[in-house]
């Protein structure tokens, strides 16, 4: 096994240990922003270091650049669905919040 | 101006299909094709008018932007693995200068990957952050991050209230 069939296992295994945390971090975290928080930070990272990877078993520049444009379109469609969902999940707690302070506990 | 501006997207485009299909000679009236419908859409959703990015000055901050990748995830996988969750969420509310609406989206991009914190999109001026750990947060941080975002624009970007260093 030469040092770069080994490069490519550790950062594999890394990226796949922070794909686990993104999983854990959606089933612990209390709420549904801050399951984002894990979904979108731990598995762009997961996903940099298995591109990472995958770029270098690849071989070759023109593999790496694809590769790369794939990540940051990825990174780019993470940043912007977490922006929605997490202003939905601002605006259903807000509703909520206001549905517990009416008089008639929101009951319409 | 607005010329050079549609020549650039139209280079940009076109380096895009070259490193995603490898730019082979038989697929070149395909590929022609796209480039030049994804120019004109481009321009439908935003003209050449507007505050245009500044090419190089986004790939200068590229080396930031993939450090706070890397600690965004270090960190939050770190409390999602301590038994103790150590998190105490919250939101936040911090005013935003600008009224651009592109510069405001992306830099609520560039804050969902900082360590900690989760935009909700910009709205009324204002941008709302969820925050996962509300003890460490600096809303300096969040302004300074503004005003690194309106230096990727050029000039125009002060016509909406945004401050350009």
């Amino acid at each position: 096994m030469s040092w770069i069939d080994l490069a490519v296992l550790a950062l594999l295994g890394a990226g796949l240990a922070f794909y686990a945390a993104g999983s854990l971090g959606f089933l612990r975290f209390p709420d549904t922003a801050s399951r984002l928080h894990a979904l979108t930070k731990a598995d762009n990272l997961g996903l940099g270091l298995v591109a990472l990877a995958a770029a270098i078993y690849g071989g070759s520049l023109a593999v790496a650049a694809k590769i790369a444009l794939v990540w940051l379109f990825a990174v780019i469609a993470a940043g912007t669905t977490s922006q929605l969902l997490a202003r939905r999940a601002r605006l259903d707690e807000a509703r909520l919040d206001d549905a517990d302070s009416a008089p008639d506990g929101g009951l319409r | 101006m607005q010329l050079v501006s549609v020549l650039n997207r139209l280079a940009i485009f076109g380096a895009l299909w070259v490193v995603l299909t490898g730019g082979g000679v038989d697929s070149l009236a395909y590929g022609a094709a796209a480039v030049a419908v994804a120019t004109v859409l481009s321009l439908l959703i935003y003209p050449v008018d507007r505050p245009g990015v500044v090419v190089w000055r986004a790939a200068a901050i590229l080396p930031r932007f993939l450090v706070h990748s890397g600690l965004g995830g270090l960190d939050v996988a770190r409390r999602a693995f301590d038994p103790r969750l150590p998190i105490s969420p919250g939101w936040v509310d911090i005013p935003l200068s600008s009224r651009h609406d592109a510069a405001n989206v992306l830099l609520g991009g560039l804050i969902s990957i900082l360590p900690g914190t989760l935009p909700a999109g910009p709205g009324d001026g204002e941008m709302d952050i969820h925050v996962l750990y509300l003890p460490n947060f600096t809303p300096g941080e969040v302004q300074a991050d503004e005003t690194r975002i309106h230096g990727l624009f050029d000039s125009r970007i002060t016509e909406y209230g945004a401050t350009h260093g």
